[in-house]
């Protein structure tokens, strides 16, 4: 450490013009709306081994990967719920408008006018519900790049096949199977344009 | 005839014009009163750093030489220096930014402890250097020596990383203009780093820069200096040529 260090005498900037842009531009870190059943998916398929097997693995190994839920793909769609959950549509609204969960809103239009700042990347999800039915809806949001490889659409629920992913996100996929459901059954609902 | 004419005026022209990137700098993307605000050294906050920089340059270590007492004249001894970064080092044949060289000649001629990458005193000096070569185009060597380097960090700008799987291509080739949430997609040219950012509040480096592009897709966040960052720098660079330095930059 050489005796010459500025350290202290650096500038601080705090109450120069740009800290007023500051403020009025950019929000704090947004608050993540505590999540209904965390880590515990609502059952609706008791006997279901696959829903039994994740349930088992999350009780017993918090932090090592899950096996993701298994789907099956018909045509342009995932016709199945995921592990067979029901959607809760006011659950998937907050996470299409959540910054940290889904974070839809960074790349598309959503369907509510009022909210500010929205995305210009995708189609407006107002409507979407008519254009495409759940099935078409769950398999864009699981992964997209099976309709279209050059997509910009991120796969929500997908482990494989992903390069330098970072570690607090390495073999987990974006959105659980529930989340999934929840913003499924809310996009579907979307039905005015 | 009167259109031949015209053509030909048109050629000579167009084989006139010196060499443009085909990019558009950062600052386009920027309201009208942010660049205003860029342009005004006594409203830019990263003068600053710029000050502070030219001060630390002149500065003598306790032991050893100040910066000033071999680059004399700076403000004409180095002007354009920074156009040339990244580049090759000769003796190393490793690729040095500016950050790299700077700190190579604080450790090897100066004999000093480093000031290490995104420090104070380091980002006052890069902003410092880079400022003498405001307005000239961006002249690094993509070829040669420097091939390998541009390859890898065009190989890195192109593949799908993170978990959101997205290459840096895709949004910036495919989707400038575009809107993310408030803000506008832009080229990703580096042309005003170190620059200081809203969103920090703070002068950066590109690097810290590049370490928030990478967090945004959720992929590893490369260490500052780190090939990877580096490459990629030198490949920015190289879709910048003949875009001016416009260090300090004020950037969202």
């Amino acid at each position: 450490m050489g005796g010459e260090r500025p350290g202290a005498a650096m500038p601080v900037l705090a109450d120069r013009a740009g800290a007023a842009v500051v403020a009025s531009t950019f929000r704090p870190p947004p608050q993540t709306p505590p999540r209904k059943g965390e880590g515990l998916p609502r059952l609706m398929l008791l006997g279901e081994a696959v829903v039994v097997g994740a349930l088992l693995l999350s009780v017993c190994g918090p932090g090592t990967a899950l096996a993701l839920e298994p789907y099956e793909v018909v045509g342009d769609a995932i016709p199945r719920p995921l592990g067979g959950f029901t959607g809760d549509p006011a659950h998937g609204e907050q996470l299409v408008r959540d910054r940290e969960r889904g974070n839809c809103l960074i790349c598309h239009q959503g369907a509510d006018p009022r909210e500010p700042f929205q995305g210009t990347i995708g189609p407006p999800l107002a409507g979407v519900g008519a254009r495409l039915d759940a099935g078409q809806i769950r398999l864009k949001l699981v992964d997209a790049s099976r309709l279209n490889p050059e997509t910009v659409m991120p796969p929500y629920f997908r482990t494989e096949g992903l390069r330098d992913v970072s570690p607090q996100y390495r073999g987990k996929p974006a959105l659980s199977a529930q989340e999934i459901e929840d913003v499924v059954a809310y996009l579907a609902s979307l039905k005015t344009p | 005839m009167r259109w031949r004419a015209v053509l030909a005026l048109t050629v000579i022209a167009l084989a006139a014009a010196p060499a443009t990137a085909e990019i558009k700098s950062g600052s386009e993307f920027l309201s009208p009163e942010m660049r205003r605000q860029q342009a005004d050294e006594t409203r830019n906050p990263a003068w600053f750093w710029v000050e502070q920089g030219e001060e630390l340059f002149s500065r003598k270590p306790q032991t050893g030489a100040a910066c000033i007492s071999c680059h004399a004249e700076p403000k004409q001894s180095l002007r354009g220096a920074a156009t040339h970064y990244p580049q090759v080092d000769a003796a190393s044949g490793k690729l040095l930014n500016l950050e790299g060289r700077i700190e190579q000649c604080r450790i090897e001629r100066q004999k000093q402890p480093g000031f290490g990458y995104e420090t104070p005193e380091m980002l006052a000096m890069t902003a410092y250097v880079a400022s003498l070569s405001r307005g000239l185009p961006v002249e690094v060597k993509t070829d040669g020596a420097a091939k390998p380097y541009y390859e890898a960090g065009k190989a890195f700008f192109e593949r799908r990383q993170g978990q959101l799987n997205l290459s840096c291509q895709q949004c910036h080739d495919g989707m400038v203009g575009q809107k993310l949430r408030g803000d506008t997609i832009s080229y990703g040219a580096g042309t005003g780093y170190p620059a200081y950012r809203l969103e920090w509040n703070d002068v950066g480096s590109l690097h810290r820069r590049l370490r928030a592009c990478s967090l945004g897709v959720r992929a590893t966040q490369f260490d500052y200096g780190s090939p990877e960052y580096l490459a990629l720098e030198l490949f920015l660079a190289g879709r910048a040529k003949g875009l001016p330095v416009e260090t300090p930059g004020i950037r969202r």
